[in-house]
This record gives structure tokens, sequence and C-alpha cells, in this order.
């Protein structure tokens, strides 16, 4: 029987009473195939509820889970279930309620659909579920599958229905804890450090929900939030500190409880969920103890009952201040014990007085001290701050924080003498990490250095040796705070903002930036990269500059290096709070100045370069010596050749090497050989001497720019030396480099040889290690840019064919088809660019009758695009694609293009769309797991025209059936196309 | 460095990949449109306070994808790309949607209508992971491209996964209502 007249029994049952029918009768029919019995639950009504119910049809819901690891909606009659439940709520919630779940008996489909359905109950309706969801722990059980979008759904109708009691319960459903041990693991696809059990709790507005219930709910409202967050503040760290019994959490490092609020629809991840936690803590307290009229007795026992069983943590020490701050009157005994207790911690006085809520409390509570109290807070702050000069611009705010009338002017006296610093009035407290600066560290110039910036060079230059060497900055940074640090860097911080302000002069006196012994390195860099930072940027007129300062810097640099190497083994180093360059990273940054000085063409240039060639060259001779990187590292790293070469001083002068052939060009315009003899003598002697993959890579990067200036050379001298049969890592090195450039056809026919070896190689043959473009990948792609664009088709191409490599393969036909069919304008760019389709034509008919691999062939999928119009014979195209699809299987591995020219290819071919789709869809609804196509109106619209065709008419009633069996509601849609 | 600033190589001639080696670059300018328009909606009807167009995060990932120098600069350029792309999903994507489209699925309908919105949740996590630098993005990835032999997130396979996800998301948006 054909699936449709399958569909048409079902119609026809279920216009009968069920009273009046056999169960056999149902069952046989619906258990003919898996989309009879769907099409009958999708199809049969409400008024059928209670007989499949009391006939077991929907028993299927009461089974466990066989698969906990994946939720998928399979279970037809829980659709049924969703479908009908607005118009049967009552009903169907006494069948959630028949269905019991436990840990060890549940199912996440069944728990999911339940969920959906509460969230369209009425309220009166969902009331009755929420406390089985509490009860049986839903949320747990289903893990990382929750959403949150039905949990929101159920607040806001509860809210709205002023069910406050059900949204209590609702809210305690939700705000289940993960356990330790769930909290440390990421285990059940829960993030990591994610106390809930959703990843979404932001999505529910559980918080927001929470605090607007009416004020006869609000204690327990205040109950179920602060034993949520007592929950979540136990899974802190472990002890740290000698002040508080559990370690802070990071989740509220930067709360201030006096400008905290909640904002659930400003959502990014869970620690917007916990801070949005501790928000309606506050809110609720706010409302309950803060309440305008309470009484002593009552705000006691209120903080007593929720406030005092917290952990003992410093995030809720600071929620405790800000409790007490509410009403100062009420609470000035816990205030005067909390404002001494900062003195209870020698060694960690912030736990109990850092951040903004310990000032904000001074600031709104200190006045309810008594006059004696005062005094002696005041005194014991400033001994207890001033002693440490670690803890003196700390004790200066807390200082500042007390209203500046309960302070005497003996004791301002007194603290500017001890501090040295005056009070601030327009002090503000401020988290101790201000999420905004979280990390940020600002380096500083010492106070008052502004002047000598405008000083004379020569006298600046000395301060570097002097007063602003690295360490004795240290010692003037007195106040050591921790984001504004007074260091070598906060100077050459101001250095490289300096120099474009008097940049000749600078440069006149580059040579003043470099002595070995009394100079530190970082200041020699900083200088450079001053400098290079200014001609790349251009920040002043270049044009006219003298550059002969700058010249003999690098002489200097090099003539010392010449007679003592300098010591390679740094690149930098750490200095207490700042990162210093060392001499390699020197030699980077005068390559890199270089580069910049020497690029360009000859008519922008800001260099005369024919004035500085020798000494440049001389330089660049120089650096191209220097031992960065060693062969020890080369071996060592983790990196790919391409970046471990441009972060090394070597690699660094290597492409300035390049930049300067480029310029140096101008000099042979007219000779057919473009490159010096002096030139040539160090790229040989370089490549000579060069042992590491990192230089190597640039050799065979760099290969056009000197084979096309003198061909019989690199010829006849270079190749063999960049491609020696020595060590396999070095050639692949220099392979890998030449592969990642541009290919250029004359290249392409002079090393003929290397690329034929290179097929040969297997990949097992390739050396271990991280390469910076896939060897196969590089490869397919140079093969097949030849093949497409150059004109004489090279043997390679046979070659390349001729031996089976799936991933090379691949990668050839799949580039081919993004290059030139799958793309915006193909058939401009084809024109453009000259390549050759119809090579490409023949290529895929070769390659349907000669490729055997279905892998390989599936890589078509980029071919089969008749909307880009890349080809003009349209209807070739769609006879490729089905034969294409014939030896695949139906499988390919990119069916966007293909889907989308669906119109095209009906009206070109309407019986070949028959058969690819015929090929495509089944293969779809076959393949394991990845199957998946979205039948919309566009692909109905396909099937319409051809069943209307008398070609395609049978062959497409004949396919939609089919695929109703192998898709069945997926392609139910396709049935209105028989109309 | 650019071939083009040689004299001499910019007369050669020379064929360049123009970054079609990877998909992503190749995304079409009507499937970028599409996206552009419909997440720009959302971030203006959401109030998101957004400071940046989804077009130009598509079109920076395309130009990270072409650009060596970029890739080399910053090894960790497919995790901070990662973080960027998931901006367009961010925040409360789903609901959103069924906020500001008609046409848009909704997730309870249909086991198909459910596979859309999953597919979206797979690209997020997997794109929230690679960004935040979770040991899960691996895992994710295998999710996402339904392939248990991934055992790298590469190049290959994060080109395949961002020209997919967007691709998604123009499919989302041109959902049609059945």
């Amino acid at each position: 029987m054909y699936q449709l007249d399958l569909h048409k029994k079902i119609d026809d049952l279920l216009k009968l009473n069920p009273a009046t029918i056999s169960v056999d009768s149902v069952d046989t029919l619906i258990n003919t195939n898996t989309d009879a019995r769907r099409y009958f639950f999708d199809q049969v009504d409400e008024n059928w509820l209670n007989w499949l119910w009391e006939n077991k049809f929907l028993d299927v819901i009461k089974e466990k889970s066989k698969d906990l690891t994946r939720l998928s909606y399979q279970t037809t009659e829980l659709d049924y279930l969703v479908k009908i439940a607005v118009k049967k709520p009552k009903e169907v919630v006494d069948i959630i309620l028949a269905v019991p779940f436990s840990k060890d008996h549940f199912n996440l489909e069944v728990i999911d659909r339940f969920s959906w359905i509460c969230g369209i109950l009425p309220p009166n309706e969902l009331a009755r579920v929420v406390p089985k969801m509490r009860d049986e722990e839903w949320i747990k059980l289903m893990g990382p599958f929750n959403r949150g979008f039905e949990y929101e759904k159920m607040f806001e109708n509860l809210l709205k229905a002023k069910e406050y009691g059900a949204v209590i319960t609702l809210a305690e459903a939700v705000l289940f804890i993960r356990t330790e041990e769930e909290f440390r693991s990421s285990g059940k696809g829960v993030t990591t450090d994610n106390p809930f059990y959703t990843n979404n709790l932001g999505q529910t507005n559980v918080f927001t929900t929470l605090v607007s219930v009416s004020e006869e709910y609000y204690e327990r409202a205040l109950s179920v939030l602060t034993n949520t967050l007592g929950k979540v503040i136990k899974l802190g760290n472990p002890k740290d500190n000698d002040v508080f019994s559990i370690g802070e959490m990071f989740h509220l490092f930067d709360v201030d409880f006096f400008d905290l609020k909640l904002e659930e629809n400003k959502y990014y991840s869970y620690r917007d969920d916990v801070r949005n936690l501790a928000a309606a803590v506050k809110i609720m307290c706010e409302k309950t103890i803060g309440k305008e009229s309470i009484n002593l007795d009552e705000a006691k026992r209120l903080f007593n009952e929720y406030i005092t069983p917290l952990p003992d943590s410093r995030s809720i020490w600071r929620l405790k201040l800000f409790i007490w701050s509410l009403h100062p009157e009420i609470f000035k005994e816990e205030l005067k014990n909390a404002f001494f207790r900062a003195f209870e911690s020698e060694n960690h006085p912030w736990q109990i007085a850092g951040g903004a809520e310990y000032e904000h409390t001074l600031k709104k509570g200190f006045s309810r001290l008594s006059d004696e109290d005062q005094r002696s807070y005041i005194n014991k702050c400033i001994e207890f701050f001033g002693k440490n000069e670690r803890f003196q611009a700390f004790g200066i705010d807390i200082l500042s924080s007390v209203p500046g009338n309960l302070i005497t002017s003996e004791e301002k006296i007194k603290i500017k003498k001890v501090f040295k610093n005056d009070l601030n009035p327009g002090h503000v407290p401020e988290p101790s990490i201000k999420s905004q600066f979280a990390g940020a560290v600002i380096p500083q110039v010492p106070p008052g250095s502004e002047e000598e910036w405008k000083k004379p060079i020569p006298e600046i230059a000395e301060f570097f040796r002097t007063k602003w060497t690295p360490e004795s900055l240290q010692s003037l940074d007195t106040k050591k705070d921790f984001l504004h640090p007074i260091n070598a860097e906060g100077i050459s911080g101001k250095m490289r903002s300096e120099i474009p302000k008097r940049f000749q002069e600078y440069i006149e006196n580059a040579s003043l930036f470099f002595e070995r012994e009394k100079l530190d390195s970082h200041y020699t860099y900083s200088f450079l990269r001053g400098v290079e930072d200014v001609i790349k940027e251009k920040k002043t007129e270049l044009s006219k500059t003298n550059w002969d300062g700058l010249f003999e810097l690098f002489k200097n640099i090099v003539i010392s290096g010449n007679n003592s190497p300098f010591d390679p083994t740094y690149k930098g180093r750490e200095s207490f709070d700042a990162w210093l360059a060392g001499w390699s990273s020197v030699h980077s940054a005068m390559a890199d100045a270089l580069n910049e000085l020497t690029s360009g063409s000859e008519e922008s240039s800001i260099l005369d370069f024919n004035k500085y060639r020798n000494q440049t060259l001389e330089i660049i001779k120089y650096l191209l010596t220097h031992p960065d990187p060693t062969p020890e590292e080369d071996t060592k790293s983790d990196n790919d050749p391409f970046s471990r070469a441009i972060n090394t001083a070597r690699g660094r002068a290597f492409e300035t090497f390049v930049s300067f052939v480029y310029r140096d060009s101008a000099n042979f315009k007219e000779d057919k050989i473009k490159i010096s003899k002096d030139v040539k003598e160090i790229y040989e002697n370089t490549l000579d001497n060069e042992e590491t993959t990192a230089i190597r890579f640039l050799f065979g990067h760099y290969i056009p720019t000197f084979f096309f200036r003198d061909r019989d050379w690199f010829k006849n001298t270079i190749s063999s030396k960049i491609f020696s049969e020595g060590k396999k890592d070095i050639f692949l090195a220099a392979w890998e480099g030449y592969l990642t450039a541009n290919l250029y056809e004359d290249l392409f026919i002079l090393l003929n040889d290397l690329y034929e070896k290179a097929i040969d190689l297997d990949e097992s043959e390739y050396t271990k290690r991280k390469y910076f473009k896939d060897l196969d990948t590089v490869l397919a792609t140079h093969i097949a840019l030849a093949f497409t664009h150059f004109e004489n088709k090279s043997d390679l191409f046979d070659k390349f064919w001729e031996k089976e490599n799936i991933k090379r393969q691949k990668e050839f036909i799949s580039f081919v088809g993004r290059t030139c069919v799958s793309r915006d304008n193909a058939d401009l760019v084809i024109k453009a660019e000259k390549i050759q389709i119809d090579r490409l034509k023949e290529f895929w008919d070769w390659a349907i009758e000669n490729v055997k691999n279905k892998e390989i062939l599936s890589e078509f999928g980029f071919w089969m695009n008749l909307k880009s119009k890349a080809f003009s014979d349209e209807k070739w195209v769609a006879q490729n694609t089905r034969k294409t699809l014939e030896k695949t299987g139906g499988e390919i591995d990119w069916n966007y293009g293909l889907m989308e020219s669906l119109p095209e290819f009906l009206k070109v071919d309407p019986e070949e769309t028959l058969k690819i789709l015929d090929l495509h869809l089944k293969n779809l609804n076959t393949k394991e797991g990845g199957g998946w196509i979205r039948v919309d109106e566009d692909l109905l619209g396909i099937f319409k025209d051809l069943y209307r065709n008398p070609v395609t008419k049978e062959g497409a009633y004949n396919l939609i059936n089919e695929l109703l069996i192998l898709g069945s509601q997926r392609f139910w849609i396709l049935k209105n196309a028989l109309e | 460095m650019d071939d083009r600033l040689d004299p001499i190589l910019s007369e050669q001639k020379s064929v360049l990949t123009k970054g079609f080696e990877y998909s992503f670059v190749g995304i079409s300018k009507s499937s970028i449109d599409v996206v552009d328009t419909c997440v720009s909606l959302i971030w203006v009807m959401g109030n998101k306070g957004k400071v940046i167009k989804p077009r130009d995060i598509i079109e920076n990932i395309q130009h990270t994808f072409m650009s060596e120098e970029i890739k080399s600069q910053d090894r960790f350029w497919k995790e901070h790309s990662a973080g960027s792309l998931r901006e367009l999903v961010d925040n409360h994507f789903e609901t959103d949607c069924t906020r500001f489209f008609k046409t848009t699925p909704i997730r309870s309908t249909s086991e198909e209508d459910r596979e859309i919105w999953e597919k979206n949740r797979n690209f997020k996590d997997f794109l929230n992971d690679l960004a935040h630098f979770q040991v899960g993005a691996l895992d994710k990835a295998k999710i996402v491209v339904n392939d248990d032999s991934v055992s790298e997130i590469d190049e290959k396979v994060f080109d395949k996964i961002c020209t997919n996800f967007i691709l998604h998301l123009e499919k989302l948006f041109k959902f049609k209502n059945r």
C-alpha cells in the first residue's frame, strides 16, 4: 500500500467516534510503520485523549530514557499532548501528575516536553504541577538540556495571575545548586564554575519574578534567595586567608552591593546569574530588613534568621555591611564592631575593609559611633595603616570615607604627617576589582617628571642612565599601586609618545640611545620601536628627515655586536612589575625600523636609498648572522616555522632583506639580472649557514623575489641548496614556505621535479611538527590553480590524479569549486582571470568515470551550482550532478549551492531534477545522524512543478511516497504538491 | 610581505588563491546581507547596545582567514574569531528571534523545528567554548560537523564550522512559515 493511501485510511478512521472502534484495529493500523503512527497522533484531536490514555496508547511516556547523553523529540505521543494542552489543560495535567520521575527512572524527552507544556498551561493548572517539578528535581534531572524558555513563560504567567505561592515554589524548583563535586568538574555538559544546573538561568527571569511578589510573600522570597546564595558561596575556594573560613569566588569580586542592580535582560554568562542572585538578595533585604517602618526586634529577627546563617565569606561580609547600613541606628553595635574589625588581621586588612562596601558603610554609619569610639577608630586607623608603607594608600582611602566633619583638625594634621598626603573628600568607593579595569595595568612615569621631557635630548638620554634606570624607578614607586606602577615600561611609553613631537632631534641624537654597559637594552629597544611607529604611522613629515643619527646608532650596535656577540638567550626579562626587552628584541626592532625605512616605492620613499644603500646592507648582513632563532629553539618550539620566523631577530632581518631587494631593483632597471653581487653573496652565505626550519621556510616563501631577478643563478646555484636532499624537515620547511606563496607559472614549470617528488611523498613521511599550512592542502591548491589558470596543461596534473590521495584530491575538487563555480560573480571572474572552463568540464566528466572513491566525488558539491552561471551548458551540469550523486549514493559535502539552484535545475531539465532530488533527499534521510534538510515553501514549489509536469508527475508522486516513509513528518508538507 | 610591493614580481604572471582555500571567504554577499540585516534588527529592537555591525564581524573574520600575517601574529586568531562570531547569537537569541520575526521556527512545534534550534545551540556552545579556551570545544566541534573523527580544531574544521554557522543563520532567517 502507498503511504499516501495509509494516510487516507487514518483520516477516515479519525472521523469515527472512538467509543465505537476496537482497540486492536487502531493498534494494527497505526503500527504499520513509524510514519503511520506519527501521522495518526498528528491528526487525532483532543476528544480522543481519554480513550487513548485509558487504552494505554500513551504509555510510552512512562518509559525511561534509553540514552541520557542526548535529547531528541522522537515520541509522537508527546507531540500530541503538547498540541492539545491548551484545549484540555486539566486532563493533560492529570496525566503529567500520573507520570512519576526519580533519579533512577526518568525520561529526558518527557520532562522536556512536559516543561514546555507547563509554559502554556493556565496558571491554576500550572500551580498544580510546580510542587512536582520541585520535589522530583526536574532541573537536576535535565542537567545540560535545560534551556530556560519554558520557565520564563511559567514565571510570566504565574506572576500575571498573582499566583505568588506558586512563583516561589517554581523558584525553588529552578534554583537548585550543583554539588561541590559537580561544580569542580565540567561533567554533564554544564560549564565549569557554573553553580546552577542550567547554562541559561538568565533566560528564566527567576530573580526578576521573585522580587516582584506581593508583600506577604517577601519573607519566603528572601528565604529562597538567601538559602540559594549561601549554597553558591559554599562552593567557593578553600580558605585562603586568616579572616574568613571560606575563600572568595571570583563571581562577586567586582560587585559593590551599594550600587548592584538586577539586570537579567543584560545577560552574558552564568557569572551574571550569580551577580543577579546577589542583586535579588539585596533587593529583598531592602524590602524586608530595610523597610522604613521596621522595628528593632523584627529587623534583628530577619537578620538572624536569614543572614546570620550564611557562610563566613568575604562576599557575605560585604552584604552584611550593606544590610547594617540600611538602618544604622538599629545596627549601631554591629556597625561599631564591623568598623573596628578592619584592624583584626595584620596581614590581610583588605579582607575586611577592602572593596566599596566598607567605605560606603563608613560614610553612612560612622556618625552613629560615640565620640569616644570615633576618636579611637581614627587613631587606630592612623596607627594601623600608617605604620606599613604597603597599606598607606589603602588607609588614606578609608579615612577619606569618614565624613570630614567627624575628623578633628588635630587628627587631620596627624594624618597628613603620617601618610604624607591630604584626605580626599571626593573619594569614591570602588570594588576591589572594577569589571571594566580588571587586570589592566597602566604603567606610569614618576610624578612631576613632565618638565624633564622638555629638556634637550642629551639630558633626557642621561636620565635613562641615572634616575630612570629600571632599578631607580622601583625605588621611586612608593605608592605601589598595582594597576598604576611607576616603572621602565611607563618611561618607555612616554618616550614613544615624545619621539614624534621632536622627531628630527631624537634622530640626530639616536646614538645616545645605545651604550651597552650603561643603558638598559629596554630603552634602546623602546627608542627603536618609537622611531618605527613614527615611520609606519606617518606621525610627522618625514621626507626631509636626516637619518644619519639613526644609521650611526645602527652602526654602533653592529660594531659592538661584532666585537662581542650579544647574549641571544633571552628576548626579554621580567623585572618585578615590568617586562623589559633584551638584546635579541633590540635586534628585531632594528630590523623592523630598517624595514620601514627601506619599504615603499622609489617615488614614495622617505629614505635616500642610494645614499644609505651600503650601510643598510651591512646592517642587514650583520642582522642575518644573529643567533636568534637557534636550531635548539627551533626543534623545541611547538609553533609553526613561519610564526616562529617572524618573531625572531634573524627572521625579521630576512624580511628586511627582502624589502631591501625590492628597493634595490631600481638600480637594475635596464639590466637582465636585477640583483647585485653583494646581495647574492649575503643570500648564499645565509642560506649555507641556515639550519632552522623557521628561516628555511622564509627562503622557500620568498623564492619568487630572487628567482625573477636572476633566473640562471637561482636555477644553477640556489634551487638545489634550498631544496637540498639533506635533512627532510629542512626540505619540508622550505617546500612549505614555497607552497604558501603565490603561484608563478615559470616557477611551476622549473620546479616540476619537486612537485613530482611532493606528490610521491606520503603524509606518513612528513616530519611530525606543527605546519603553517597543511602540506597536502597547499600542494592541492597549487596544482588546482595551475590547472584552472595556466594555458598549458601540466603533466603534473595527471600524476596528481594517478596516485589516490583522498585528502589532496578532495581539496583539489573542493578548491576549484569554491574558486571558479560557487562564488559571487563566477561568470565574470572566469572571464577576467581566463579560467580554463573547458578543462574543468572535461575534468568533471573524467572524474565521474574514473574516480571510484565516493568521499572524493562528494566534494563536487561546490560544482553543482547553476545560480552562479559558471558553466554555460546548464543541461550538462544537471546531468553531471545526477551522475555524481549516483556515484556517491546521493552524498555531497556541500549542498547549499545545489539546493539554492533547484529552480534553475528545474527549468533546465525537470527529469534530471527529479532524479537529483530522489538521490539527494533519500540519502539525507538515511545518513546516520547527519541527514538534515529544511523542507520549506521553496522545495514544495519544486515538487508542485514536478507533479504538474506530465513527464515527472508519477515520479514526483512516488518520491513523495518514499520520503514520507523515510522522513515522515518533515515531508508531510510535500503532500500539498499533490493538490 | 605582499608580492605586489615588489616591482619585479608585480610584472610576472601569477595566480593567487585570494583566500578561496577557505569556504568562509566565499560566503556570498547575499548571505551576508541577510544575516547582517536580521541580526542588526535584533540588536536594535532588543536594545542590545552593540557598537559593531554584524557585517563587520563577518567581513573582519573573512579578512583574518585571508591574512597570513594576522594569523601568524595572533596564534589565538581562531579563539578570538569565535568570540566575535558568537556575538551574532549572544544573549537571548532564540527568544529574540521569536519576538521580532514571524517566520523563524518555534522549538516546540516539531522535531524539525527543534533541530534547527539545537543546531543553533550547538554552534553557540562550540563558539563559546573555543572563545573561552575550554577543552570541551573539540567535543562540540565533533557534534557540529557530525564527525567523531575530528581530532583537532584546525583551520579546515574551523572554516567549515564558521561557514556552516553563517549559512545556518541565513536559513534560519529565510525560514518560511508553513
